[in-house]
């Protein structure tokens, strides 16, 4: 999942950075206003987590502008200010959740977790497709009982595909969603992922759930394989 | 706890004691004066009229007594005539011619001198048997004395002189004697004439009229007292009516004979067994116990009515004075609900100060103002902590997610050093906030005291610039420092170095590529110096201008490059320079670059 960390404190952010890659975010950062502003309305990002103080731009002045402009990204707003004014002035000015500093990095995650999990609307945090469950909390995988541990950015593949089961997902999808704005990974890279996640998920089992579809991408099979048309998630 | 309508009632209440008790003092002592002064003329009155009275009683009884006399006289007719005959009867043979004529003024001076015996019979007058004499009688004649009982060895003396004889021949004359025994007595002497001279006639044929007033003493001497009344002029030498058998002393047309008169001294104790007196007595004491008792009865009423109106007086006041203390307290009550009704959510003063009668006016405006400074200064105190809170939580947050993330998984040694390098970094950044903070805080609450010293301006300035120097040669700035010659000035060295040091800091961040920073210093013609920081930066619109000493604001946030960003720098360099007496001024331009100056007096 890609999100936006809008952060003016350095090290603040290179530690959160650092802590969201690690749970297989792909992070992109915006140091001001303006380029906040500029990445969010260029990039269709999962999430973004926003500070409000911000020099050149304020944070609520950017959410309100995103929020009339017609973007529905789901926002965290993380600020110093923890004031309940404050809270109410930032939710009430677009904002899908709010914490303030200091704040525990599991929490964050958490919230962040569930924000995207909303942005597929999508409420429980297990998805459960065929004999696959995926629990989105303690980011584990299970086929048929069986616990399979994933990588990352394998497990950050398949939840992506998860939330999109039963539709075609495309290779710019997938990049866009999971790799960050530095990322120079070689173009083939979604493939060699897919390759990876499907030994671990498909190969000791049956039937296969990561569908090629030629020419346009992968799809995870729909939850009652053809008869139940599969929860449509946004269009990313 | 003091109440102030009990005191003020207090107060009031032993005013009002105070003045209405000299009042009624003052009110009391002449009323009872004047009623004093009336009782005693009336007394003296009371006692004029019994003097009076007993004047004329004891001119009556003398009155009586002198016609006893003259009845008396009139008894021992007998005598007389025994002594006419006797006369007769010598005289016979020595003139031959007969009976000389005995009608002659000698011959009737004799014969009364032989047959007068001015004597009373002690039976009428009044006596005790035990006490002494309360009635004194003494008769005088042509020599011959009678004196009561009553008077033992005592004379009645007087100056026969100061009793001019006159023309009536009878007169009376009041005075007082003091007995040689030490009793003082009412005197009156009569001058009686002798009027009876009837040598057959019998005294009970003339029968004249008779006053009723005057009661005889007894049956027997009734005609004689009632001819020797006093004031019956009938029997003076003047008076032309002689009525019954009544002759001489009728003045003879040839110059006839003065009648001979006797003094008739009578005297009285004042005493109540005096019969006579004890009616007048009686009657005396009567009024002057009705005028004692009117004027106690006077002075007791004086007494209970002015008790009462001071009673009253007071009671009155008291309610009024409560009543009255009740309003002029009731804007204090207002003043007191309203200021009750003051919460730390809600410093306004519910009520219009101008409701306020002109004595607590002052109080509520001055409440009014107090509470709306306060208030300013709670929104400030709330609005620096609220700051102060959020310049700490950021890197703290920064602290715990560095933390946090470093604590996630196992890392390499690298790894670890970096994180810690990174902690150590906020944890830097943070107490310098912290004691930034903490200056101000210091500055604030007093405690900072001024060290003020000699100071040579000049090197305090390089000293700083030592500092600013290589920052500024980083960012590829020109520095320089212009002090031309030593400055000595008497001032606080640390606070002055950091004021400078704050403005070469923000001179140098708000620079822009190329610029340069110029420190100054000069003295000026009033004996103080100015010190001007300048630089080429990127200036401040006036807007900001406005704001840039305002504790935690800045002007471009993301600036950091000299680590100091918490908004805190130019709040420090205004207090300091207020706390040395000196004068902050800034000139701006966006673009062109700003320039602080600070004028220092010379001493502190």
């Amino acid at each position: 999942m890609r999100v936006l960390l809008v952060e003016d404190n350095r090290l603040l952010a290179r530690s959160l950075r650092q802590g969201l890659e690690e749970e297989g975010f792909a992070v992109d950062l915006a140091e001001d206003g303006d380029e906040a502003d500029h990445k969010a309305r260029t990039t269709n990002y999962d999430a973004i987590i926003l500070d409000l103080m911000l020099p050149k731009k304020d944070g609520l002045t950017l959410l309100k502008g995103w929020r009339s402009a017609g973007k529905d990204t789901h926002v965290l707003v993380l600020t110093a200010r923890g004031g309940l004014g404050d809270k109410v002035k930032g939710l009430d000015s677009g904002a899908d959740d709010y914490l303030t500093k200091p704040f525990e990095l599991e929490e964050l995650l958490a919230r962040l977790r569930a924000l995207i999990r909303r942005g597929y609307q999508v409420k429980d945090p297990i998805l459960k497709i065929h004999d696959l469950s995926i629990d989105t909390a303690a980011r584990s995988v299970k086929r048929a009982g069986k616990a399979i541990h994933l990588t990352p950015k394998e497990y950050a593949l398949l939840e992506f595909l998860a939330f999109h089961h039963g539709k075609v997902v495309t290779r710019s999808m997938i990049w866009g969603h999971l790799w960050d704005e530095h990322d120079e990974s070689v173009s083939n890279v979604v493939d060699v992922y897919i390759r990876y996640l499907r030994n671990k998920i498909d190969k000791d089992f049956s039937p296969p759930l990561i569908l090629t579809r030629w020419g346009e991408g992968y799809m995870l099979l729909g939850a009652d394989a053809d008869t139940t048309s599969p929860p449509t998630g946004p269009e990313k | 706890m003091k109440s102030l309508r009990r005191t003020l009632l207090l107060n009031v209440l032993a005013l009002l004691v105070v003045s209405l008790g000299l009042v009624s003092f003052f009110v009391y002592r002449t009323a009872e004066g004047a009623l004093r002064e009336r009782q005693r003329t009336a007394r003296e009155l009371v006692e004029v009229r019994y003097g009076d009275r007993r004047d004329e009683a004891l001119r009556n009884r003398a009155d009586e007594l002198a016609g006893e006399v003259q009845s008396n006289w009139n008894r021992d007719k007998a005598r007389e005539i025994w002594l006419s005959s006797q006369l007769f009867a010598l005289s016979a043979p020595i003139t031959p011619i007969g009976h000389p004529p005995l009608n002659g003024a000698a011959a009737f001076e004799l014969s009364v001198r032989l047959s007068t015996e001015l004597k009373l019979d002690e039976n009428y007058l009044y006596r005790d048997s035990n006490a002494p004499g309360y009635e004194f009688v003494e008769t005088t004649d042509l020599g011959t004395h009678w004196r009561s009982r009553s008077l033992a060895s005592h004379v009645l003396r007087m100056d026969e002189t100061s009793l001019k004889p006159d023309a009536d021949a009878r007169t009376t004359r009041f005075d007082f004697l003091e007995l040689p025994n030490g009793m003082v007595v009412r005197r009156v002497v009569v001058k009686a004439p002798v009027t009876k001279f009837s040598r057959e006639g019998s005294f009970w044929f003339s029968r004249p009229s008779r006053s009723v007033d005057a009661p005889p003493p007894s049956r027997g001497v009734v005609g004689m007292g009632a001819l020797a009344r006093f004031p019956d002029r009938r029997f003076g030498p003047g008076s032309a009516s002689v009525s019954g058998p009544v002759i001489p002393p009728t003045p003879s047309p040839t110059g006839g004979y003065t009648s001979p008169t006797f003094f008739l001294h009578c005297a009285w104790e004042d005493s109540s067994q005096n019969p006579r007196l004890a009616p007048l007595i009686r009657d005396r004491d009567e009024r002057l116990e009705a005028i004692d008792a009117d004027t106690e009865a006077s002075v007791r009423s004086l007494r209970s009515t002015l008790a009462w109106t001071v009673a009253g007086a007071v009671a009155a006041t008291l309610f009024g004075v409560w009543i009255l203390v009740g309003l002029g307290l009731a804007p204090l009550k207002r003043l007191s609900f309203a200021v009750s009704q003051i919460s730390p959510k809600d410093f306004h003063l519910p009520m219009d100060p101008r409701s306020l009668p002109s004595e607590v006016n002052p109080v509520a405006e001055r409440l009014s103002l107090a509470l709306e400074q306060l208030q300013a200064a709670f929104e400030r105190e709330k609005r620096a902590s609220a700051d102060i809170s959020h310049e700490l939580r950021t890197p703290l947050a920064a602290l715990t997610t560095t933390l946090e993330v470093a604590c996630r998984k196992v890392r390499t040694a690298e790894q670890y050093r970096q994180s810690l390098d990174d902690c150590r970094g906020i944890a830097k950044e943070m107490s310098h906030l912290v004691e930034r903070i903490l200056l101000l805080a210091w500055s604030d609450a007093g405690v900072d005291v001024l060290r003020p010293e000699r100071v040579e301006l000049g090197k305090l300035v390089s000293g700083v610039a030592t500092i600013g120097k290589p920052l500024a040669e980083n960012k590829g700035l020109t520095f320089r420092v212009n002090v031309p010659k030593p400055i000595a000035i008497h001032t606080d060295p640390d606070k002055l170095r950091e004021v400078v040091m704050n403005l070469i800091h923000n001179a140098i961040e708000y620079n822009q590529p190329g610029g340069a920073v110029e420190v100054s210093a000069e003295r000026t013609v009033d004996g103080g110096v100015l010190l001007e920081v300048r630089d080429t930066g990127i200036g401040m619109a006036p807007e900001i201008l406005d704001k840039i000493f305002e504790r935690f604001f800045r002007g471009d946030p993301s600036r950091t490059e000299t680590g100091v960003h918490a908004g805190l720098g130019l709040a420090i360099v205004k207090e300091y320079v207020d706390r040395l007496g000196g004068r902050l001024s800034v000139e701006s331009k966006v673009g062109l670059g700003t320039q602080f100056r600070i004028e220092l007096p010379n001493a502190l």
